[in-house]
């Protein structure tokens, strides 16, 4: 079922769960699948914690809009933030292949979304960052 | 964009009789979240119940929106399961987990939910805490893992090496494709082990 569904939060790690819970829950109403659901809330923890936690300098209150939009068989979610530049494309790629022992802990959100994202595209429009990131989905029922 | 239209319906809710409905759509924004509290204010000030909120129809929420949900999490928290709003809390608790201990010493920790950001957070003492002490063997059970985050990754990672640095070993059992996936992704395809527990420890032990 197509549709269209936004969410406006502040930077505050808090607002987060309850902001993917609502986005997953849109997204069951509108017959999205379950590991697909799962994705979408893999973006929005992923993107919207690493604005709040490295976006910004100040101790503001910013607001980061999250949209999700359904049209046929593709979903789009786009996160954007009034935080510093910042293109995840250009994020070094972490070496997995190093012994456990030797693997630093963290650094792999980035990495997660670039496997599992079927196209990832980035827009810096008005001192504002736009990352829209693109996944195929089978085609959503009715619930 | 509509403003917020609220619809309450007692004694109707997927937990059975006794819980309240309510169905939202259009936009919740300030004046939407100030409306909303309002009408839940004789919901909220009855006895504990069930409450559902339905927001198929919701078409945009803001910060103050996410605050009224926020708000009402934290009073079904605190009122501890006396109030359901299950359209945002079937995984509000985060990641639920369970730990036994198996033949020959190994323990099993079974994390049920999201390892995500809230999730991540519930299960973390729990987990590491198993992986300190002399040779630690750990499985942690998968299986019914819904989907992780880098945040519950690195969780998985540094579970893994403190055990290691204690002579100890970890092993990720029976995750469901998707998590599979992420681990693989994550370069910790090795630390997956796939059969019965009983099998699996044994091997371990």
């Amino acid at each position: 079922m197509d549709g269209a569904f936004s969410l406006r939060i502040t930077n505050l790690l808090d607002e987060i769960p309850p902001a993917t819970e609502l986005a997953a829950q849109w997204l069951v109403s509108r017959g999205v699948t379950r590991d697909e659901t799962h994705f979408a809330r893999l973006v929005i923890d992923e993107v919207v914690s690493n604005c709040v936690k490295y976006g910004y300098d100040d101790s503001a209150e910013h607001l980061i809009e999250i949209e999700i939009l359904i049209a046929g068989e593709r979903m789009t979610i786009a996160i954007t933030d009034d935080g510093h530049f910042f293109d995840p494309r250009d994020h070094p790629e972490p070496d997995t292949s190093l012994p456990v022992e030797q693997r630093p802990i963290g650094g792999l959100g980035i990495h997660l979304l670039r496997k599992m994202a079927d196209h990832i595209e980035y827009d810096r429009i008005f001192e504002r960052n736009r990352l829209s990131i693109h996944k195929s989905i089978t085609s959503p029922s009715s619930p | 964009m509509n403003p917020l239209s609220i619809s309450i319906r007692k004694k109707s809710t997927p937990f059975g009789s006794g819980g309240t409905t309510v169905l939202l759509s259009g936009i919740l924004d300030r004046g939407g979240a100030t409306h909303l509290m309002e009408e839940l204010q004789p919901v909220l000030q009855s006895e504990p119940s069930h409450l559902v909120l339905d927001i198929t129809a919701l078409r945009h929420v803001n910060a103050d929106g996410i605050r009224v949900f926020a708000k009402l999490l934290a009073l079904q928290e605190h009122h501890r399961g006396s109030f359901h709003i299950i359209n945002l809390s079937s995984h509000a608790e985060g990641a639920m987990f369970e730990a036994r201990e198996l033949k020959g010493g190994v323990k099993i920790l079974q994390i049920a939910g999201n390892l995500d950001l809230r999730g991540t957070q519930a299960v973390e003492q729990n987990v590491l805490k198993l992986c300190e002490g002399y040779r630690p063997q750990l499985l942690l059970d998968l299986s019914a893992t819904d989907m992780v985050v880098s945040l519950g990754i690195r969780l998985l990672l540094q579970a893994i090496k403190t055990a290691s640095a204690h002579g100890g070993r970890v092993l990720l059992l029976n995750p469901s494709p998707a998590v599979a996936n992420a681990l693989e992704f994550s370069g910790l395809a090795q630390f997956i082990a796939r059969g019965k527990e009983s099998e699996v420890a044994a091997g371990m032990s």
